[in-house]
């Protein structure tokens, strides 16, 4: 049997540590994934690993988590700005049909807030017609 | 007859229809035997039967509607979508997946969009009516339709 001493231990705790800041995902992704049949893979991304026989189907939404922006000067880091409303038909194993509208970065925060400030309004009416 | 043989990029024993959609253009590519894609998104290598359907924003770059007897390449295009589908094996060594499926596989990738990017995106895709997929984006701040 082979023994890994605590040095080589440490180191590979280190580069690990050191190596996980770069499997952080740089982009939005959206996806699907069917299989029929038998399927091994590793999602280096997400880092996990998967072993599937028979039928499987996977959607899959990734956010980066820490995005650089700028805020009243200053360089803050925050996770990306997305809103999407999908809609994926699918017949038998295969898609028919997948529907998508998404805003990303400020202009899903410009979304974001112009629907709230509607909804604001709107609310500041049907209270006034209350009262 | 069916002749089996090797592609690049779609490129070589391949058949690919380009059709003009609603603002994206559809390149659909078929292809017996071996399937090599070298892109870093997507890099594999597919053996048996596979059929690509690749969204790409309608611009001067994309290539003319038509038939393609050996295929045409979408790897220089930015691609809004993409679904693979894949009956035999397929061999994946890319960001998303390393490793190998035997059997039908189906991959879609419906958005990957850059972490710094401000984007609006209406996608409607139906590959089996693809002259029927609407794409519709902005990036700000330029207005949006």
């Amino acid at each position: 049997m082979r023994v890994i001493g605590w040095s080589q231990n440490v180191a590979v705790i280190a580069s690990v540590l050191v190596l996980l800041p770069t499997c952080e995902p740089a982009q939005l992704y959206l996806a699907n994934h069917t299989v029929v049949g038998i399927n091994a893979k590793v999602n280096p991304e997400q880092g996990n690993g998967i072993l599937v026989i028979g039928y499987d189907r996977t959607f899959a939404t990734v956010i980066p988590r820490s995005v650089e922006q700028q805020e009243n000067g200053l360089v803050t880091r925050d996770a990306m700005s997305a809103l999407v409303c999908s809609n994926l038909v699918v017949d038998g194993i295969t898609i028919r049909r997948y529907t998508e509208s998404l805003a990303t970065g400020q202009a899903a925060t410009n979304f974001a807030n112009n629907s709230w400030r509607a909804e604001q309004r709107g609310s500041g009416s049907q209270d006034q017609k209350f009262l | 007859m069916s002749v089996s043989g090797c592609s690049v990029n779609g490129v070589g024993f391949s058949t690919s229809e380009v059709i003009r959609a609603n603002g994206a253009v559809v390149i659909l590519t078929r292809t017996l035997g071996g399937a090599l894609r070298t892109g870093p998104d997507g890099a594999g290598l597919a053996i048996g039967y596979t059929k690509t359907l690749a969204v790409a924003p309608d611009s001067p770059a994309a290539p003319r509607p038509g038939d393609y007897v050996f295929g045409v390449s979408a790897a220089d295009l930015p691609l809004a979508a993409v679904i693979r589908r894949v009956v035999g094996i397929d061999f994946g060594l890319n960001r998303e997946m390393v490793g190998a499926t035997i059997g039908f596989s189906e991959d879609a990738t419906f958005a990957r969009i850059p972490s710094d990017t401000s984007i609006l995106r209406r996608l409607v895709l139906s590959p089996d009516d693809p002259a029927g997929i609407e794409l519709r984006f902005c990036r700000e701040p330029a207005p949006c339709e």
